[in-house]
């Protein structure tokens, strides 16, 4: 009965499939959450990461935390929301920060990146590329992206010229309406790719405060695409 | 001789003809930063090197990293 809805529309095959799938998630703020949320309550395993603490300024859009979850792990209070969400589903919680000692975290069926930085960003592209499939998300103000990067496409370093860090939401803001819109645009991403339903190969990126949604075409143009050309 | 093609920034949220033969100087020409920005002709992310038209739709987006 949890996933009825799920099985009208996707068929009974596909809710099974996605119920075999572990997917990992980087990052645990306002994409991380909002993504975990949807995924769980889709069925899907998930390994979260995040070395990070529940602050106050989260709970403005992180969907996952409540004042009880001030100072504690991210990680922890995520994977106990999730539980209860859906006890029927396997997930694993690292208190971790990403970087190149640990990277194996990330071997999953389909890596989502919820981060806030490039630099974890390229190390995801770097580990997975051409190998495991991972969906990139951000988001700033009012407007966010989302990419797949799949084995054979366009990959990361396509798309950004240098791994520099240009904004971040603690400085510049963002409106809270945002990360659950893009989240469920990643969410959607992921699901189509584990179920092979032709995902987006364009880069999606959403302004909610002008409900404008565009797609833009990304095609090899790092030295490493280009070489497999 | 320089085109002028017809350029949005996203950054400042306006709308204006830059003399500019390349997507290069071009973001030199609005004194861009080239790691911070997405160089958009005609819905197509292109390299900096990329010849441009006057009858190019040109974009300028900024860089999204927040998450």
């Amino acid at each position: 009965m949890r996933y009825l809805r799920h099985e009208q529309l996707l068929g009974k095959p596909a809710q099974k499939k996605l119920q075999k799938k572990t997917i990992t998630i980087v990052g645990l703020g306002a994409l991380g959450t909002n993504t975990a949320s949807l995924l769980a309550r889709a069925g899907l395993n998930l390994k979260l990461i995040d070395f990070d603490n529940v602050e106050l300024s989260n709970l403005q859009r992180q969907s996952l935390y409540d004042e009880q979850g001030i100072g504690k792990p991210k990680a922890a209070v995520s994977a106990s929301k999730l539980k209860k969400i859906n006890s029927e589903i396997k997930i694993k919680a690292f208190n971790e920060i990403l970087s190149s000692k640990n990277l194996k975290l990330l071997n999953s069926d389909l890596v989502i990146d919820c981060t806030d930085n490039m630099t974890t960003r390229f190390l995801i592209n770097d580990y997975c590329y051409n190998n495991i499939p991972w969906v990139h998300s951000a988001a700033i103000q009012h407007t966010g992206v989302v990419f797949n990067i799949l084995p054979k496409r366009p990959c990361l370093r396509c798309l950004y010229r240098k791994n520099t860090d240009i904004d971040m939401c603690s400085s510049l803001g963002v409106i809270n309406t945002l990360p659950s819109a893009i989240a469920s645009i990643a969410a959607t991403q992921a699901i189509k790719i584990l179920l092979n339903k032709s995902p987006e190969e364009k880069l999606i990126r959403l302004n909610i405060w002008n409900n404008e949604i565009e797609k833009i075409i990304v095609r090899k143009q790092c030295p490493k695409c280009q070489r497999s050309l | 001789m320089p085109k002028m093609p017809k350029v949005f920034i996203e950054k400042i949220n306006k709308t204006k003809h830059v003399k500019a033969s390349t997507m290069q100087q071009l973001i030199a020409s609005l004194k861009l930063n080239p790691e911070e920005v997405l160089t958009i002709r005609n819905n197509e992310l292109v390299t900096l090197d990329t010849k441009l038209s006057e009858k190019d739709s040109i974009k300028i987006l900024s860089v999204i990293s927040g998450g």
